[in-house]
């Protein structure tokens, strides 16, 4: 691949949008190089010599949750990913609402470019992108910048590592790790844990120096085929230290343990 | 379709030949008269349906047929193929196994000057027939393989093959989807295990370890467990895809496909394996086989009870059945997945014999796992020094952590049962070789013929000049010269006889150093299975000389991502291996991957070293199991473009494939 684009995606620099039409304008130009090569140097590969793309969407939560009393709170967590084994876009989103205000609590919008870098890893920069859901009760508009590293460690846990940094500089580091339990090979338990740490204030976002935040929870899904696989679980989640105070001064409580149900969707 | 029984006479009887199959509509043209003229035959490649499980499905089809018609050729004549591609893709036509100039092998890309045929488009092949046997042709476009792109091909010879048989005929093997084979890509590139449903689970484990009778074998298969979690790796993962129907001659087995014999009669079975994905292992349970040809090519005649297939081979078996009962042909898949199945009785039409239970799936143990390999980025004929590609090359083992001590002493009973080789056997293995370091086992056992010590010393010097790399001496243990072990001492290195019972005198239980060229078919105690060393070539054109250079060809690749590739590079980064013109080569597959890849080699013949001299056989295709390191000679008598890779369709697609190039060297004198 000897494309400048491409020479340009591996420093890392990254803007998102460009970046798409940037790799598109790479294969073709990646693609015309090897057919010319192929004209002058009988030893190329030409058209054999292909790069496949393909892609995915994972809904890896789509869940109902209920603290047994009162509304219960709808949550998304997903992504999508299309590219070549090396090179990929990926999309990262994950919204929750809010039972009170029956809106939406929180939504956030990753756009990365993830490149393997390992066997089991890929490392991926972008941007993310909180909205701004309800003025009263909801978090504020935030964009950070995002670099991660995301993979299977030793003992096959799934891992995601992320750095963020805000316009407001302050930094944020959230920890993601899933473990899949397979009980049969249709049924399969999955613990996962979450941890967000900041490395500084921001109030209207509830942030707060420290671990501020994690989520826990156990999912035990019935994989009716790996598209489609219903579930139900407990979650366990708690704002912590400072970070608390905030969420009390919003007249929330800090910690809640709901029951889940839901449907987990891989095609 | 190939119900038709093909008889040698008729075989024998020129022109008749070619028409022996003109029952099926449209088959194929008519072969010109005259002697002089090649004869002309004509093939369409159409997009069709196919219904093999009940649904109608979209496929492809070569003249309407799947397989497509059997192409019936003389050796010495020539031939003239018009290809018609009626498909909405880019098409091809590859002719598996045959010796033709570069030009006509049909690999979009790689063969020379040609680059597929067009969508519409008409392409004439032309080219002699320089050998004879059984073989096949196929497209080599994507996965219209999959599809339904293959059919056979038969070369009658000119002088009569040195055995009698009163018929012949063909059993083709393939495996049918009724998934759309793009669709199949994509699901293994988003979950590897997508398709694997065989998966060791928390219920597996609780049955395991009721089954285990005592302590020791119980933690053992903890600390297996937790080996395989550690390493990241899925010890079931025998066949990449699932949801197959296999067919015989394009029949699931309820539609019995029958080889009609009279008693008493010596039957040909030409058996073809067009399967995608998929290994078979064959048995005719109450009647044995002699195999006397291997991929087209005569051998010495062997009686075998089992043999196992790889994608793309080929091998030809007699067989006398005897009583006019019914017999059935069975080839169960590598990963005990299914059946393709036929029948062999003294008439068509009769139902298919029940299917029997399938054997033990095998499980992989620890020493079906390659490890890191050195030197990199040498010695691998590319024109540049080539280095392994991130994310390519599986991350060297640490087998540090393994605590050795615990397991000493484990009974051999410890062995689980209901698996091949169970996660006791493997742990067992490792108490039996205290400090060895896995990752140094097959590459610090070159595998040479049996030639003899003295050659082989020869042949390490004269490789340890020009590449710098003694691969023999180095035995590419380098990583841990103090703890490699001597083989040859154990006995490993003495190939075939005797090694089974070296092997259990040691007391690795039922787990052998992996053999590059046995095969554990499961077959019950005594059974005869066919392994690569008693292939014994009738006539070998090349008489036996040293290779001038080996050329390493680690196949590697990376289960968690299914990307698969040699050398770890990829076709679409590799660059080409070049063979000078006249050289005889030695390749040196060295498997750091967990599953078997059948490498395909085009335009020339492989030699595998199977310690048989001069009558080491000729193939096209060599199958290497997985930790294995087998070693191929091949003398590059072709020039031009040649396709070389794995022949499991989905690895091909996902990179495991070169471009060998020979290359007439210009005349230059130089130092000696």
């Amino acid at each position: 691949m000897k494309t400048p684009c491409n020479r340009g995606t591996r420093t890392g620099a990254i803007a998102a949008g460009a970046l798409t039409l940037c790799l598109m304008a790479g294969e073709a130009s990646a693609q015309q190089a090897a057919s010319q090569q192929a004209a002058a140097d009988p030893g190329a590969h030409s058209p054999g010599a292909h790069e496949l793309y393909y892609g995915a969407v994972l809904v890896d939560q789509l869940e109902y949750r209920n603290h047994g009393r009162g509304h219960g709170i709808y949550a998304f967590e997903g992504l999508a990913y299309y590219g070549t084994d090396y090179n990929k876009i990926q999309l990262n989103g994950r919204a929750e609402s809010n039972q009170a205000a029956k809106g939406l609590e929180r939504a956030e919008l990753q756009l990365l470019y993830s490149r393997l870098v390992g066997y089991y890893w890929d490392v991926q920069v972008g941007v993310r992108h909180d909205f701004r859901i309800d003025p009263r009760t909801g978090t504020p508009a935030r964009t950070y910048g995002v670099v991660g590293l995301q993979g299977l460690a030793p003992g096959l846990f799934e891992v995601n590592i992320q750095a963020f940094l805000g316009e407001r500089g302050v930094p944020l580091l959230r920890t993601e790790v899933e473990y899949d339990i397979y009980i049969t090979n249709r049924l399969v338990l999955q613990p996962e844990i979450e941890l967000n740490f900041a490395g500084g204030r921001d109030e209207a976002a509830g942030i707060a120096p420290g671990l501020y935040r994690m989520e826990t929870g156990l999912r035990l899904r019935y994989e009716f085929t790996r598209e489609v696989a219903p579930y139900i679980g407990i979650s366990y989640e708690r704002t912590v230290g400072g970070a608390a105070g905030l969420t009390r001064r919003l007249g929330e409580k800090p910690e809640a343990t709901t029951v889940v149900a839901g449907l987990r969707l891989f095609f | 379709m190939s119900e038709g029984c093909l008889t040698r006479r008729s075989a024998l009887s020129a022109g008749i030949a070619a028409i022996a199959f003109s029952q099926a509509p449209g088959a194929l043209a008519q072969p010109r008269i005259g002697r002089a003229l090649p004869r002309e035959f004509n093939l369409a490649l159409e997009h069709t349906t196919f219904n093999v499980t009940g649904r109608t499905r979209p496929a492809m089809s070569i003249n309407g047929q799947i397989p497509g018609p059997v192409l019936r050729f003389r050796e010495g004549e020539e031939v003239i193929i018009n290809v018609t591609n009626k498909l909405r893709e880019s098409a091809s036509i590859h002719w598996h196994g045959l010796i033709l100039p570069s030009s006509q092998d049909g690999v979009p890309g790689i063969s020379d000057g040609f680059n597929g045929i067009a969508a519409g488009a008409t392409h004439q092949y032309r080219f002699p027939l320089v050998q004879s046997g059984t073989y096949w042709y196929h497209s080599h476009s994507g996965v219209q393989e999959q599809a339904g792109i293959y059919a056979p091909l038969i070369i009658d010879p000119l002088r009569p093959d040195p055995y009698a048989y009163g018929r012949d005929y063909i059993v083709q093997l393939s495996d049918w989807t009724d998934e759309n084979p793009e669709r199949i890509i994509s699901n293994l590139k988003r979950d590897p295990g997508y398709y694997n449903y065989n998966k060791r689970t928390l219920a597996s484990l609780v049955q395991e370890l009721r089954a285990a009778p005592d302590g020791a074998a119980r933690s053992a298969i903890i600390a297996d467990r937790k080996m395989w979690g550690d390493m990241r790796m899925d010890p079931t993962d025998i066949e990449d895809v699932s949801g197959y129907t296999y067919l015989v001659n394009g029949r699931p087995p309820e539609r019995n496909f029958t080889a009609v014999y009279r008693p008493g009669e010596t039957v040909r079975l030409r058996f073809i394996n067009s399967g995608a994905m998929t290994h078979f292992d064959v048995r005719i349970p109450g009647v044995e086989m002699t195999v006397v040809q291997a991929h087209g090519n005569n051998v010495r005649p062997v009686t075998v009870d089992e043999f196992r297939i790889a994608p793309s081979e080929t091998y030809d078996v007699l067989v006398r059945p005897a009583g006019g009962k019914q017999y059935q042909i069975l080839a169960e898949t590598m990963g005990r997945q299914g059946f393709a199945s036929a029948s062999l009785a003294t008439q068509d039409g009769l139902p298919m014999l029940p299917l029997p239970p399938h054997r033990p799936r095998p499980v992989l143990t620890m020493a079906d796992m390659g490890g890191p390999y050195g030197p990199t980025g040498l010695d691998r004929g590319t024109p540049l020094p080539e280095v392994d590609r991130p994310g390519q090359v599986a991350p060297p083992m640490d087998m540090s952590g393994m605590d050795h001590s615990s397991m000493a002493g484990m009974p051999q009973g410890a062995a689980t049962a209901g698996t091949v080789q169970g996660p006791a056997a493997a742990a067992m293995d490792h108490a039996n070789m205290p400090g060895m370091d896995h990752s140094t086992m097959p590459g610090a056992q070159p595998r040479q013929s049996r030639s003899g010590p003295s050659q082989q010393a020869r042949h390490n010097q004269r490789n340890a000049a020009p590449v710098g790399i003694d691969h023999a001496a180095m035995g590419h243990g380098a990583s841990a010269p103090a703890q490699a072990m001597d083989h040859a001492a154990m006995g490993h290195g003495a190939p075939a006889r005797g090694q089974a019972a070296d092997h259990s005198a040691m007391g690795h239980g039922n787990m052998a150093m992996p053999d590059p060229f046995t095969n554990d078919v499961g077959a019950p105690p005594g059974a005869r299975v066919l392994s690569y060393r008693q292939l014994r070539a009738l006539s070998n054109p090349y008489p036996v000389r040293e290779p001038s250079r080996i050329i390493e060809v680690r196949l590697t690749g990376n289960m968690e991502r299914y990307i698969w590739s040699i050398n770890g590079n990829r076709l679409s980064e590799a660059q080409p291996i070049v063979l000078n013109f006249g050289e005889r080569v030695r390749m040196r597959f060295i498997n750091e991957t967990m599953m078997n890849h059948p490498m395909h080699l085009h335009g020339v013949w492989m030699q595998p070293q199977v310690g048989n001299g001069n009558e080491n056989p000729l193939l096209h295709v060599v199958n290497v199991k997985p930790g294995t390191t087998m070693d191929v000679d091949v003398e590059a008598d072709a020039e031009g473009g040649w396709g070389f890779h794995c022949h499991l369709l989905y690895h091909m697609e996902a990179g495991m494939m070169r471009k060998v190039e020979i290359r007439r060297r210009a005349r230059v004198a130089s130092a000696p």
